[in-house]
């Protein structure tokens, strides 16, 4: 008992000590510009007190390694020798990238078009009805979930045991009682990238519901009314309406999703490794670092990410200006 | 009379199709969830060998469930210590961002200096970066440096990873408070130490909120950064981290799999049903992370 | 309490100048006005002088200090904005506190000081509303409040009442004239409501595209106008001009228009000598085109023909509308009983000593020219 108390005790400086570092730290340069820097010179250096920290960390954390891992890119494994562009051509040509660079494609496709249609779908459903808090809240649930939680949730729907026992998996329970033998889910070539795709759609359908239904509900009542007095019909009023007005926060979701899956990681490291074909770019790069030892192959592949979140990034934030959301 | 009601029958049939596929996605939706809180609280030889839906057959026979599980992985398989580590992780490297992002926010958007607009700009322009980018050459700097496995380590990657987020909505907001307020206070005696932590931080509470609870999640539920910066030290490692490990060791034992995630989610999920209205501000806010 | 003093103060930003060498004294417990129309520089000038912007030349003065490098907080001065500015997540009593916490004061003190203030604009009741609870007027009289709260040297205020309904407005000017006779501080004031600045004001400056027009009481403003601007933006309706030219026949000076002409008063009209034959621009306020049957006795008078365009019945009086056959059309204040008809050719008749001539080029007064 004691020794928890102890180690609470431990956590509890540890969080006091850093959170009340950077306040310290803050008060005290403030103080002393206050009070020592001459009369007008004061103006001009609390700003750069206020930014500083924030300048450092941005430059030591992001612009500096950003820089470096582009250079490091043309070195071998221990970053010893200058090999040009070689590790980008190994990138491109291995088996295994193949593999990453196909799965990605195919989870940029599922998960974006799955979870921006399930959202949308939702939305507009929900729209409809007066309990729309409930399925809203349901389906918007899992964004709370870790990757990993959600990774040992599904592991456990597609837990696998062999034809003749009791099934614990629910996916294969169904399976069973329908009269097919069960299937191994994560372990199937065909379908173990599928398996690993619903699992991120389940998680991302609930943020492409809430900002898709916040837009439908931003299109005043008095242009559906109106088309409705024009003769459309519920869908028509779907396609020709109420589609093209929520156009820009699609572009916004989809794009924040595509961003969301090019660096997907946690599934796929904690429910297959990467293996049996389901290697995608952040876990083979993560396989380079830590399991290969290769840094120079690792940041080219960190390069290439960097090369396809920027047009869309552009893209996205070009959008995401355009509606406040804080207001 | 019957009338009103022969209508209001005939629109609840002809809306049938809708409440029919809501019931099947918010089913479709919770069911992962439900079975896995309701296999974490039935004795280890039962989920291993039936169905968790087996329960239904007698939801109210209490002999059923136990909270063993939840005992065992906290203690014996180290999730309690890493729930520990998890908030000592989580908290600070919510508060050190907040407090940072704030103070630049600020000076950015209310205090006078050259090439003030450019900085925003170049500050934005980072949400570009993957994190990927930066993990060989930090890696390799926090060996040198002795900050492998270490908390304060961890504090400062998640600082300033979750930086140009936190400035950008920041200082938007901060930005977009009246001019003549803050130039009241200036009048009044404030000096800007006191402008901005007796006007700006309380006015800038939703913003605020919203970083946080976006930080807060973001951190918790964080397993790359902390794979990659704290290794293998188990005596720092994370709910995820200790997790996933379980998932590699026990990954058949069922019981203690479930009984471990739920508890990897419980806070998320308070903080989520606490404060959805400033998460959905942050989630919106936050689609541009990198 | 103390004096102001702008000495050659300018203001630029960028390429444009806000405000163009405004020399000028206010004195120690005048009320003064700054006004114009919107752009004219009169908040610009406001802001210097609070020290939330920085002056790009000149000198400026409060009391016997040169305050160009002092920051707002040093310059013992209180603002009320147009927007109010109340700190919404601090109720009426912080929001009036605030400056004296800052200050450094003791809790008693605060409590006194704002309890006294609170009187004086019997605000007693709200001190623990917050400002969102309040009406637009409650929120004014708070805004003031918090600015005599603090005792200062000078009060500053931008457009104060602007926010307020008419009624309201009325009530409010009455209450800030109060208030700077009970306080006996300096008072500088900007709007660009000619009402508020007549009413209130001790003196009023007039500023257009960042020049000072004019400084002086409202009544000598309004009487002897210096330039055609000023002359045009004091008084409602504004001032009707004619363009003509300055004869002399017969021992008599005349002002000679497309469509009418006048005998003026040489006494009244110092300096025409210089633009005999020369054109000149006539300014007559509507309230000196009289209807012909109900002149005032004891008015040296003129008569003028015009076409009727439109009628305004305010009650106590008319405001016709009138053409003289050029494409112009001039407003009469005519008395209330005027049997004046809409389309009919009314009989006028102007109060000639009551005329005001300007130089076309200029705009210059001509009568202010002659003055050294």
């Amino acid at each position: 008992m004691t020794h928890i108390f102890g180690r609470g005790l431990v956590a509890a400086l540890a969080i006091g000590l850093g959170c009340g570092g950077v306040f310290a730290l803050f008060y005290g340069a403030n103080g002393l510009v206050e009070r020592f820097a001459p009369g007008n010179s004061k103006n001009r250096l609390l700003p750069w007190v206020y930014l500083t920290p924030a300048l450092l960390l941005l430059a030591v954390y992001l612009v500096l390694p950003t820089l470096v891992t582009i250079y490091i890119s043309c070195f071998d494994a221990r970053s010893q020798a200058f090999v040009g562009l070689t590790n980008y051509l190994t990138v491109f040509t291995d088996k295994t990238m193949g593999e990453a660079f196909r799965n990605n494609l195919l989870w940029l496709v599922g998960v974006t078009g799955g979870s921006v249609s399930l959202g949308l779908l939702i939305a507009v459903l929900a729209d409809r009805v007066r309990y729309e808090p409930v399925p809203k809240t349901l389906i918007f649930l899992p964004m709370a979930i870790s990757f990993v939680g959600a990774s040992v949730i599904w592991k456990f729907i597609y837990a696998f045991r062999p034809a003749g026992t009791a099934q614990i998996g629910l996916l294969n329970a169904v399976v069973t009682s329908l009269g097919f033998e069960p299937v191994g889910w994560l372990v199937e070539r065909s379908i173990n990238n599928l398996a690993l795709i619903a699992i991120m759609i389940w998680l991302q359908t609930g943020f492409c519901m809430v900002l898709l239904s916040a837009a439908v509900k931003g299109i005043p009542q008095e242009i559906i009314e109106a088309a409705r007095l024009d003769g459309a019909s519920e869908g028509q009023i779907f396609w020709r309406i109420t589609l093209p007005l929520i156009r820009s926060t699609i572009l916004v979701v989809s794009t924040t999703t595509i961003l969301l899956v090019l660096k997907v990681f946690d599934i796929v490291y904690v429910m297959t490794a990467g293996n049996q074909g389901t290697e995608v770019l952040a876990s083979r790069m993560f396989k380079e670092m830590f399991s290969f030892r290769h840094y120079g192959r690792g940041s080219a592949i960190a390069v290439l990410l960097l090369l396809a979140v920027i047009p869309i990034m552009v893209l996205n934030i070009r959008e995401f200006r355009r509606p406040t959301p804080l207001r | 009379m019957p009338n009103f009601l022969a209508t209001r029958l005939t629109t609840w049939v002809s809306q049938t199709p809708i409440h029919l596929a809501l019931v099947v996605l918010s089913t479709l939706w919770t069911l992962p969830s439900l079975g896995l809180l309701i296999s974490s609280i039935r004795p280890p030889e039962e989920v291993l060998t039936t169905g968790w839906w087996t329960v239904f057959q007698h939801p109210f026979d209490f002999t059923q469930y136990s909270l063993e599980n939840y005992r065992t992985v906290l203690s014996a398989e180290g999730l309690g210590q890493a729930l520990l580590n998890s908030l000592t992780i989580a908290i600070p490297a919510t508060v050190i961002p907040i407090a940072i992002a704030a103070f630049a926010a600020y000076a950015l958007a209310w205090m006078e200096f050259p090439g003030r607009q450019w900085l925003f700009l170049a500050i934005v322009a980072l949400l570009v970066v993957p994190l990927q980018m930066t993990f060989i050459p930090l890696l390799r700097a926090y060996g040198h440096l002795g900050l492998t496995g270490t908390f304060a380590g961890l504090w400062l990657a998640h600082t300033g990873y979750g930086l140009p987020l936190g400035i950008y909505l920041l200082r938007n907001y901060i930005g977009s408070l009246p001019r003549d307020l803050i130039e009241a206070a200036a009048v009044d005696g404030a000096t800007p130490w006191q402008i901005f932590t007796r006007l700006i931080v309380p006015l800038s509470m939703p913003a605020i909120a919203s970083f946080a609870v976006f930080q807060f999640l973001w951190v918790w539920n964080d397993l790359l950064v902390a794979l990659v910066y704290l290794g293998g030290t188990p005596t720092v490692a994370p709910l995820t981290i200790t997790l996933t490990n379980l998932v590699g060791s026990r990954g058949q034992d069922w019981h203690l799999l479930t009984a471990g995630a739920f508890i990897t989610m419980t806070l998320p999920l308070l903080v989520f049903l606490a404060l959805q209205r400033y998460f959905v501000r942050g989630l919106l806010a936050g689609s541009i992370k990198g | 309490m103390a004096q102001v003093r702008f000495e050659s103060v300018s203001k630029r930003y960028g390429d444009v100048l806000a405000l163009h060498d405004l020399t000028l004294a206010i004195a120690d417990g005048e009320f003064l006005v700054f006004v114009g129309p919107s752009g004219c520089g009169k908040t610009t000038t406001l802001r210097l002088l609070a020290g939330l912007e920085p002056v790009t030349t000149g000198h400026l003065y409060i009391g016997d200090r040169r305050v160009n490098d002092l920051s707002a907080k040093d310059r013992d001065i209180a603002m009320v904005f147009q927007s109010y500015a109340l700190y919404p997540h601090m109720s009426v009593y912080e929001n009036m506190a605030f400056s004296l916490e800052l200050q450094g004061l003791g809790k008693g003190e605060i409590q006194q000081r704002v309890q006294r203030a609170a009187q004086q604009m019997e605000l007693e009741d709200l001190l623990q509303r917050k400002p969102k609870e309040l009406s637009g007027g409650q929120r004014q009289r708070v805004a003031v409040c918090r600015a005599i709260v603090r005792n200062p040297a000078v009060f500053l205020m931008d457009e104060p009442l602007s926010n307020l309904d008419a009624q309201l407005r009325g009530q409010a000017r009455v209450e800030i004239s109060r208030l700077h006779r009970e306080l006996g501080s300096t008072l500088i004031y900007v709007t660009h409501d000619q009402v508020e600045a007549m009413t209130m004001g001790t003196r009023i400056a007039v500023l257009n595209q960042g020049r000072l027009q004019q400084v002086d009481t409202p009544q000598a403003l309004y009487r002897a106008p210096s330039n055609k601007f000023v002359a045009g933006f004091i008084g409602s309706p504004a001032m009707n001009f004619l363009a003509g030219v300055l004869v002399e026949t017969d021992d008599l000076l005349w002002f000679k228009a497309e469509a009418v002409s006048f005998p003026l008063d040489r006494t009244t009209c110092p300096g025409y000598q210089r633009y005999l034959g020369q054109p000149v621009i006539c300014g007559i306020r509507p309230e000196d085109i009289h209807d012909a049957h109900y002149v005032p006795t004891g008015l040296v008078t003129s008569p003028l023909q015009g076409k009727i365009s439109a009628l305004e019945r305010m009650g106590n009086e008319v405001i016709v509308y009138l053409t003289l056959g050029d494409r112009q059309t001039y407003a009469a204040r005519v008395d209330r009983r005027s049997a004046l008809a809409l389309g009919e050719t009314g009989l006028f008749a102007v109060n000639t000593r009551a005329i005001h001539l300007f130089d076309p080029d200029t705009e210059i007064a001509i009568a202010a020219q002659g003055a050294p």
